[in-house]
């Protein structure tokens, strides 16, 4: 069982982005189960969400917020907040989307500058789909194909092509910067 | 075809399928997709069926009714207060005898006001006459669509049938759903066909009041048709499963519980999270199981006290309170012990009111705790002692 936890603000598209994970596992292969689900509260814009994503080779039943993470996923360093590591596991990974480095001191953390990229790309920081690219490049998790898919099948089409172009470059950058470690 | 859809989606496909004449519904969060999505399918010429978009709940209901009066096969949805406010014209569907199939997003009620998932909605309303199933995933909203058709529309049965799905995490939750082609789902549902409707050629009296001595009578067979539809619902899943190639447990699911010393009983979403809690215990010895509950009404009474024969103690998980007394569904599982004479160690554990969620440590100390004598009326994450006169 795979576990991911997406922390976003209201509007930053993390249920969106989690929603795109999962198609893109079953994309993948017939063997994949998963789930994509947001926490629940009041659904403003810039106010803290949460998404998560369970994977598994058989249906998972567990529904219950996610407490420990494989992958934890920063839309926005702001929410980083006193403790941001508590809610990964110990061979986990956080990934924070952030245009400088964090202060947290910990071999765990990856940082990668996902609103940068759309901002070049799509013309708005939104970094939900630059994050997920990245992901998959880090993680190797799902190729490339599947994630696109996912997008063709589960975006407006209006909103498509700039973001598959966001999500192969991060791919890319996902992939490098595992080489380079 | 495989999709990664939401619950509420998948139900609608199912409803889809399943060839409704008529829909009638007024949106209310969480149920509001469903709706949605089956106005969308009807403009685009998807589904050949007459949408009606009402004022409100009462006369989303009463539409459906009317329509179901000429023979036709009619769907509505709703969600905690719209479900209150259905009230009235629940027990016309049923007096009625008019086979309306309706999914209800089980969701809180006010006050304080709250849009998130618990039971207490329709728990509160168990005695209108309508069948009422619990789903645990996207998979069965959309299958059991069909399978609630098949049963409301039976001959033997001619019984409402209400689709109960925990608010978000069924109906937003998304996850791995098949959409089986119309061809199966008409191989598996025949057309509705009733003499219980309007009809120039043989007109009769319909929906009319009565006395006493004869209203009684009335009562007295709907009693009995809601009974006959728990065979009905075995046949029905037996077809289904012919067809589809799914197996559903019909009105209670029996897991691991045949050797089981402590077992959690319950319903709906939280089911899929226990079953995987007992599969831990077991793998540490411990002699747990699940009993789940599909079907509040009818009540398988009998089934629950065959699967708890034996058993050390029993604990009940539910997301509702009937406020002075105790879970809807504890009372309910402790009745059907009693009438089978068994002496079983029970307690009740409230959770999951408002949207709560309910962790997977929450059901290892459940399931621990049921090991000793404990307290019998027990709400989680609660501190007791804080709120103490």
């Amino acid at each position: 069982m795979k576990e991911i936890l997406w922390h976003g603000r209201g509007g930053q598209g993390a249920f969106t982005a989690s929603i795109l994970l999962g198609t893109a596992y079953i994309n993948e292969s017939p063997e994949y189960h998963a789930l994509a689900f947001p926490s629940f509260g009041p659904e403003r814009r810039g106010a803290p969400v949460r998404a998560f994503n369970r994977i598994d080779s058989e249906r998972v039943g567990d529904r219950s917020e996610i407490k420990k993470a494989d992958y934890l996923l920063y839309l926005d360093d702001s929410l980083l907040g006193e403790n941001p590591l508590s809610e990964l596991r110990e061979h986990g990974v956080a990934i924070i989307n952030t245009d400088g480095p964090v202060e947290i001191r910990d071999e765990r953390v990856v940082t990668f500058d996902a609103s940068g990229l759309a901002a070049e790309i799509l013309g708005r920081p939104i970094a939900n789909t630059g994050i997920l690219g990245f992901w998959a490049g880090f993680s190797g998790e799902i190729s490339l194909d599947s994630l696109v898919t996912a997008v063709r099948t589960g975006l407006n089409p209006k909103l498509q092509e700039g973001n598959i172009r966001v999500i192969q470059e991060a791919f890319v950058r996902g992939k490098s910067y595992v080489r380079e470690k | 075809m495989r999709t990664f859809i939401s619950g509420n989606e998948a139900l609608a496909h199912g409803i889809r399928l399943a060839r409704p004449h008529v829909i009638s519904a007024y949106p209310i969060t969480p149920q509001t997709t469903v709706v949605e999505h089956l106005s969308s399918m009807c403009s685009a010429g998807k589904l050949t069926a007459e949408f009606v978009h009402v004022e409100s709940e009462h006369s989303a209901l009463s539409c459906a009714i009317g329509a179901s009066a000429t023979g036709a096969r009619t769907f509505t949805a709703t969600s905690s207060q719209g479900l209150l406010y259905m009230a009235e014209c629940l027990h016309y569907a049923a007096g009625g005898r008019f086979p309306v199939v309706m999914m209800n997003a089980n969701r809180s009620t006010a006050l304080p006001w709250n849009i998130y998932g618990d039971q207490r909605d329709s728990m509160g309303l168990l005695d209108q006459g309508w069948i009422q199933l619990y789903v645990e995933n996207a998979q069965e909203a959309l299958d059991m669509s069909l399978v609630a058709y098949r049963v409301a529309e039976d001959s033997r049965v001619l019984t409402p049938f209400m689709i109960n799905m925990d608010g978000f995490v069924l109906t937003h939750t998304y996850e791995v759903v098949d959409i089986p082609d119309q061809e199966l789902a008409d191989r598996f549902l025949p057309s509705y066909v009733t003499d219980n409707r309007f009809d120039f050629d043989s007109p009769k009296s319909m929906a009319f009041s009565v006395g006493p001595e004869q209203n009684f009578r009335f009562k007295f067979r709907e009693h009995q048709a809601m009974n006959r539809a728990k065979k009905v619902i075995a046949e029905a899943e037996k077809s289904f499963a012919e067809v589809f190639g799914r197996q559903y447990t019909g009105l209670v699911e029996n897991y691991r519980c045949d050797d089981a010393e402590y077992v959690i009983v319950t319903i709906g979403s939280v089911s899929g999270l226990v079953r995987s809690v007992v599969d831990e215990l077991r793998r540490d010895g411990v002699a747990a199981g699940l009993l789940k509950i599909r079907y509040m009404r009818p009540f398988p009474d009998a089934e629950i006290a065959e699967i708890l024969r034996g058993v050390k103690a029993v604990g009940v998980l539910e997301k509702d309170i009937s406020f002075g007394y105790e879970g809807t569904v504890f009372t309910n599982v402790n009745s059907a012990l009693q009438v089978a004479g068994l002496s079983v160690r029970t307690s009740n554990f409230i959770g999951g009111l408002g949207g709560a969620d309910i962790s997977r440590e929450q059901i290892r100390d459940i399931f621990q705790s049921l090991e000793s004598d404990g307290r019998r009326l027990n709400f989680l994450g609660i501190n007791r002692e804080e709120y103490d006169d």
